[in-house]
């Protein structure tokens, strides 16, 4: 009898199983195997067992790796950061009673439910040289007289790209700390206050650590979303000049499929995933400690 | 590549529809690697430079007056004012970075890929030459692709580009009204190049190798290749590959797509297909040249930029390419 349910539940089991074994482990493992080979869709050679060749020229010999390497840091913990900048405040906001709050807490959805290339075609007309509303609007109030190519100045890029990334990213930080900050009991800050606590005191005493499992999970998300979050930049710079503003997620899809060069995008994203695991362990365990 | 089929023994069967002799030298020969024949040519790519007459004329010169780089120069001066610009360069994304400096190396007599010895001299004038065009670039064009470039051209911001037959196609839609402004000529001489030469490529049709059904493969390409069929298909986008059709027939068809501009565009598909008969050379096939472009631009940028001269950027782009090319 209780076999018999069994057989049923598997049988409900298996599509869900088949689709993960084809689309997510098979893929996973073809992958690896296909970082230690030298499989390239351009010359018509066989692909060559070549063991850790492609790591190695990544690691050790190309000189681009590196900077990419810190540039998908900068871009991931800059852009994480300036999401919780932007998300919490706006969360303190939409958590106070006034009259359009329910208007206010659905249009601030608005930049995160739009496709991310709809984002950055805007984005990029905002940044244009040539024809952007920024310079537009900075020459009208004669804070410049000539353009600034924002996306075209090493400095000026990496602000840019961050500030689109932020902008796409903040409604969901700001919903999760929305939902945090609803679920804090009022006596708490009542307590508080009885204890002397006003103003920031109470941001910092109470509000902010009793946040701290909402804010331990949208940070674990906004890390890993935004560690694969490609066609942004892909959008607005291709990750150039050269490889200026290349991320490691870029850098697999050029090497894949601008260079036709299979195995070593594939050690890439090997690493890549090595990396990102290594960094949410790391950011677990500390939460965690820190919590203890 | 082992990835088409050759297609020699089916163009020389004395049955065959199609025939060499159809077509444009160039463009027939780009479909041709290590004299094995693996395409058959739908539609002609020519690429030269664009020049918008009217602006030409308000800074005192004709097309006539655009013969070398020098010229170029000269005019470049004249036209260049607030935030007018003379020439037009989609630097801002690898693939038209490198198209731009392939244009202007064809007509210095060097390949941008070369990276023999004897061909130095050459390609460093190709870099100067870009270093000495720096003053007359929009300062966006660092940025740009090339919609980018095409708007600023169709709103006159930018006085000439480099770019192909595919340029009323690209155009169209954002202002018909620059096509009648516009004439291609081949890019001006280098001061190495005895006479300037413009890369032609084309699009065609092929048998993948190894296909079970090669003669009905063949016989579907015949059919699209027949003139009329062709050349409908190619007034879509450029210029027919068969030289049998006549530029009013050609034009004709390409006045179905591009209604408003119909005479002025017959004036450039004459212009391009008068290029690719005097000037014209099948464009080199590079392999792994998409990941060239991405090296060449980045050094582009800094000699756009004055962060690299063209010594510092020849023995960079040669090291780099040397690199690649030992995959």
């Amino acid at each position: 009898m209780l076999g018999r349910r069994y057989k049923v539940a598997y049988i409900f089991l298996l599509p869900t199983l088949v689709y993960l074994l084809g689309f997510q482990v098979y893929p996973l493992f073809e992958n690896i195997r296909l970082s230690f080979t030298d499989l390239s869709l351009l010359g018509g050679q066989k692909p060559q067992f070549i063991g850790w060749q492609n790591y190695r020229h990544f690691l050790l010999k190309d000189e681009k790796f590196w900077l990419i390497f810190r540039n998908t840091l900068l871009w991931v913990f800059g852009s994480v950061l300036w999401q919780f900048a932007l998300g919490i405040p706006s969360a303190l906001v939409l958590n106070q009673k006034f009259r359009t709050r329910g208007l206010w807490r659905g249009l601030i959805l608005v930049p995160w439910v739009m496709p991310v290339v709809v984002v950055s075609i805007i984005w990029k007309w905002i940044f244009d040289g040539q024809w952007g509303i920024l310079n537009f609007a900075l020459r009208e109030f004669h804070l410049i007289s000539r353009n600034v190519i924002w996306l075209g100045n090493p400095r000026m890029v990496w602000f840019c790209l961050l500030l689109a990334s932020a902008w796409k990213g903040f409604p969901y930080v700001a919903i999760m700390m929305l939902a945090g900050l609803q679920s804090i009991e009022k006596e708490v800050y009542e307590a508080a206050r009885v204890d002397g606590a006003v103003g920031f005191a109470l941001f910092r005493y109470i509000t902010l650590p009793l946040l701290q499992p909402a804010i331990f999970v949208s940070g674990l998300v906004a890390i890993v979303t935004t560690w694969t979050k490609f066609e942004l930049i892909w959008s607005l710079t291709e990750g150039g000049p050269g490889n200026a503003t290349s991320t490691l997620a870029t850098y697999i899809y050029s090497n894949s499929f601008v260079f036709y060069d299979m195995g070593r995008g594939a050690s890439l994203a090997v690493l890549s995933t090595v990396v990102v695991l290594f960094i949410s362990l790391f950011y677990v365990r500390t939460i965690h400690r820190s919590n203890v | 590549m082992g990835v088409l089929e050759p297609l020699d023994t089916y163009i020389d069967n004395p049955s065959s529809r199609v025939k060499r002799a159809d077509f444009y030298p160039a463009a027939f020969d780009y479909s041709i690697i290590n004299g094995v024949l693996y395409s058959i040519p739908a539609h002609m790519t020519v690429y030269g430079l664009i020049v918008n007459k009217e602006m030409l004329a308000q800074a005192g010169f004709d097309l006539e007056d655009l013969k070398t780089w020098d010229d170029l120069l000269k005019i470049a001066e004249k036209v260049t004012h607030d935030e007018v610009y003379a020439y037009g360069y989609a630097a801002g994304l690898p693939r038209f970075a490198w198209r731009d400096a392939m244009i202007a190396g064809y007509s210095n007599g060097v390949l941008i890929a070369d990276t023999s010895p004897e061909s130095r001299g050459r390609y460093i004038e190709v870099l100067k030459w870009y270093e000495k065009l720096r003053p007359y670039i929009p300062p966006a064009a660092v940025t740009w692709s090339y919609p980018d470039m095409f708007r600023a051209f169709c709103q006159e911001q930018v006085a000439m580009i480099a770019a192909g037959s595919f340029f009323t196609a690209n155009v169209y839609a954002i202002d018909p009204g620059i096509v009648p402004k516009s004439r291609a000529i081949v890019y001006p001489k280098g001061p190495s190049a005895e006479r300037s030469s413009a890369m032609v490529a084309n699009a065609g049709w092929a048998i993948l190798r190894g296909s079970k059904a090669k003669d009905v493969a063949w016989f579907v390409i015949e059919d699209l290749s027949e003139r009329d069929n062709l050349a409908k298909e190619a007034a879509v986008v450029g210029l027919p590959a068969r030289k049998d059709i006549t530029i009013d027939e050609f034009a004709e068809l390409a006045g179905v797509y591009y209604p408003d501009i119909k005479d002025a565009n017959r004036q450039l598909i004459e212009d391009w297909l008068s290029i690719a008969a005097n000037y014209g050379v099948p464009q080199a096939k590079i392999l792994r040249q998409s990941e060239m472009e991405v090296k060449f631009q980045e050094k582009m940028y800094e000699l756009l930029t004055g962060t690299l001269d063209a010594e510092g950027f020849y023995e960079k782009i040669m090291a780099d390419i040397e690199e690649i090319r030992k995959k």
